[in-house]
C-alpha cells in the first residue's frame, strides 16, 4: 500500500506518527498481574527459565521419529500454549514439574508429590488434558479444560503443596 | 461470492446481533476474526491457491508478520504477563497474507492460526458504515464457509476454531463537544477529569486502557473486551481526535459455522453495549443513538 493512500487514516499523535494497521488482535496479551514479594517472584522465575530451557532443547533436538515408534516432532505451538500455561502455575512451596515430550508433539507436565501425581498434557494451542490422583485419599481427577477454566489447575497444583 | 463492491451478493439474514446503534457511529474499521489450530499444510502455496480464488475481488496480495495468538485466560490468581518466549528457529516462519480490493475498503488475512475479514473506511470516506447484522457477520460467514470449503478440497485439514475476536476502531471527532485532548471526559463517561485540588491544570493528553469480562450463559467468564483509548490528530487537517480501539476475545472449543457466528455475536453485542456505556451522553447524541434492538 503506497502512502498518498495510507494518508487519510495516518495520524500525527501526541508521540509521532502512526500508521493505523488493519487490525486484527494486535492488542496485549492476558495480563492480569499479581503482586509478589521479591524473593518469591524471582524463585519462580528461576523456575520458570529453567522450564523453558528444557522445552528449548526438546524443540532444537527432537525431529519426527525420535521416539523410534513414529513420534511426532515437538510442535511449536503446543510448546507455547505451554510455557504460558506452566508460567501460571508455578509455586515456591512446590517442586517444578518434570517436562516431557508426547508422542504427539505435545508437552506433559508431571508432579510427584509423596501420594500425590499430577499431569497436565498439552494437546491444543487453548486445550489441556488433566489428570490428578491421590493414592492416600482414592481422590482422582481427569478433565479437558481451556483457558477459560484454568482456576481447575490451579486448584490441582495446589493439592501439591506440602500438608502442615 | 467476493463481490465486495456491492452488497446485494450476500445473502439476507435476519439481524441476530442485538445492543444498541447510532445512525452515524464514529466507526473506522471492523475486525472480525477467528483463531483456531494451526493448520501446518498451509503452505505458501496453498495461500496462493487460495488467492486465485478471491482475487478476482481482492486484487492485491502483501505479506505481513503474522498476529501472535492470543488467549483470555482466567482462574489462575497468579496468572503475570507472559515473559517467557522460545528462541526463533533460523527456519523462515509462517506470515500472515492480506489480500485487499482496489479501495482497501475490505481486506482478507490469513495465516496458519487465523482468518480476518475486515472493513475499514479508506477510500470512500463518507460511505454508508455498513452494519454487523446485515453486512460485516453474513461476509465473514460466507467467507469463513468458502475458506472451509478450499481446506477441504486441498485436503489442509480441519479448522479448529479456539477464540473468536471482533475489533472495532473508532476515530471520535469533536463535534462540537470537546476541543483538546485533555478533555477525554467529555467524550469518556467513565472518567471524571476532575483533580482533587487546584494543583493541576487540565491534562495535555489522556490515553486509557480499560478491561472488560465478558460472561458467558452461565454467567462465567468466556472472554475479555479490551479498550484503548488513544489522542490523535488526523493526517489531512489536524484535527484532534480520540482513537478508541474496542477488541472483544471469546473463547471457543472447536464447532462449526454456527458455533463461531455465535460467540461472535456475543462479543459484538458486549462490544457495541460497551461502547455506549463508556461514551457520554453527549457524544451519543451526536452519533444519533437510535433504539436497542
Amino acid at each position: 500500500m503506497n502512502a498518498e493512500l495510507r494518508s487519510e487514516v495516518t495520524y500525527y499523535s501526541t508521540t509521532g506518527i502512526q500508521f493505523i494497521e488493519p487490525a486484527g488482535g494486535v492488542l496485549s496479551d492476558d495480563a492480569l498481574i499479581a503482586s509478589r514479594d521479591t524473593d518469591e517472584d524471582l524463585a519462580v522465575e528461576r523456575q520458570a527459565e529453567a522450564i523453558r530451557l528444557k522445552m528449548q532443547d526438546l524443540l532444537d533436538r527432537l525431529e519426527d521419529g525420535w521416539d523410534s515408534y513414529g513420534a511426532r516432532a515437538p510442535q511449536r505451538h503446543l510448546f507455547v500454549a505451554g510455557l504460558r500455561l506452566i508460567e501460571g502455575l508455578l509455586h515456591t512451596d512446590i517442586a517444578a514439574p518434570q517436562v516431557i515430550p508426547t508422542n504427539k508433539g505435545g508437552v506433559q507436565f508431571e508432579w510427584n508429590v509423596g501420594s500425590r501425581e499430577l499431569e497436565i498434557e498439552v494437546v491444543g494451542a487453548d486445550r489441556f488434558e488433566v489428570f490428578f490422583e491421590d493414592e492416600s485419599t482414592g481422590e482422582t481427577v481427569e478433565d479437558e479444560v481451556t483457558s477459560r477454566k484454568l482456576g481447575v489447575l490451579s486448584a490441582l497444583v495446589n493439592k501439591l503443596k506440602p500438608t502442615v | 461470492m467476493f463481490d465486495v463492491g456491492t452488497w446485494t451478493c450476500v445473502p439476507w439474514e435476519p439481524p441476530l446481533a442485538s445492543g444498541p446503534t447510532f445512525k452515524n457511529p464514529p466507526v473506522g474499521e471492523v475486525a472480525l476474526s477467528v483463531q483456531h489450530e494451526p493448520l501446518a499444510r498451509l503452505t505458501p502455496p496453498k495461500v496462493a491457491r487460495y488467492w486465485e480464488r478471491v482475487r478476482e475481488a481482492f486484487p492485491n496480495w502483501s505479506t505481513h508478520p503474522p498476529i501472535n495468538a492470543a488467549f483470555e485466560t482466567f482462574g489462575l490468581p497468579t496468572v503475570r504477563r507472559a515473559r517467557l518466549s522460545f528462541e526463533v528457529a533460523n527456519a523462515p516462519g509462517p506470515t500472515r497474507a492480506m489480500f485487499e480490493d482496489d479501495d482497501g475498503d475490505h481486506l482478507m488475512q490469513l495465516q496458519p492460526d487465523r482468518f480476518v475479514r475486515n472493513w475499514r473506511r479508506f477510500k470512500n470516506q463518507d460511505a454508508e458504515y455498513p452494519r454487523y447484522a446485515t453486512v460485516h457477520r453474513p461476509e465473514f460467514k460466507t467467507a469463513v464457509q468458502d475458506y472451509l470449503q478450499f481446506l477441504a478440497e486441498w485436503e489442509i485439514g480441519d479448522l479448529m476454531p479456539n477464540q473468536v475476536e471482533v475489533t472495532y476502531v473508532n476515530h471520535v471527532e469533536p463535534e462540537g463537544v470537546w476541543q483538546r485532548h485533555g478533555q477525554l471526559a467529555a467524550v469518556l463517561a467513565v472518567l471524571s477529569g476532575q483533580h482533587s485540588d487546584a494543583h493541576l491544570a487540565e491534562p495535555e493528553a489522556i490515553d486509557v486502557n480499560l478491561r472488560y469480562i465478558i460472561p458467558g450463559d452461565d454467567g462465567d467468564p468466556v472472554g475479555r473486551l479490551h479498550i484503548t483509548v488513544r489522542p490523535v490528530y488526523r493526517a489531512r487537517d489536524l484535527t484532534p481526535l480520540f482513537a478508541i480501539n474496542l477488541t472483544a476475545r471469546v473463547g471457543i472449543s472447536g464447532g462449526g459455522v454456527d458455533d463461531v457466528l455465535r460467540e461472535m455475536d456475543r462479543g459484538h453485542d458486549f462490544l457495541v453495549s460497551a461502547f455506549r456505556s463508556i461514551t457520554t451522553a453527549e457524544m451519543h447524541k451526536m452519533w444519533g443513538l437510535e433504539d436497542e434492538r
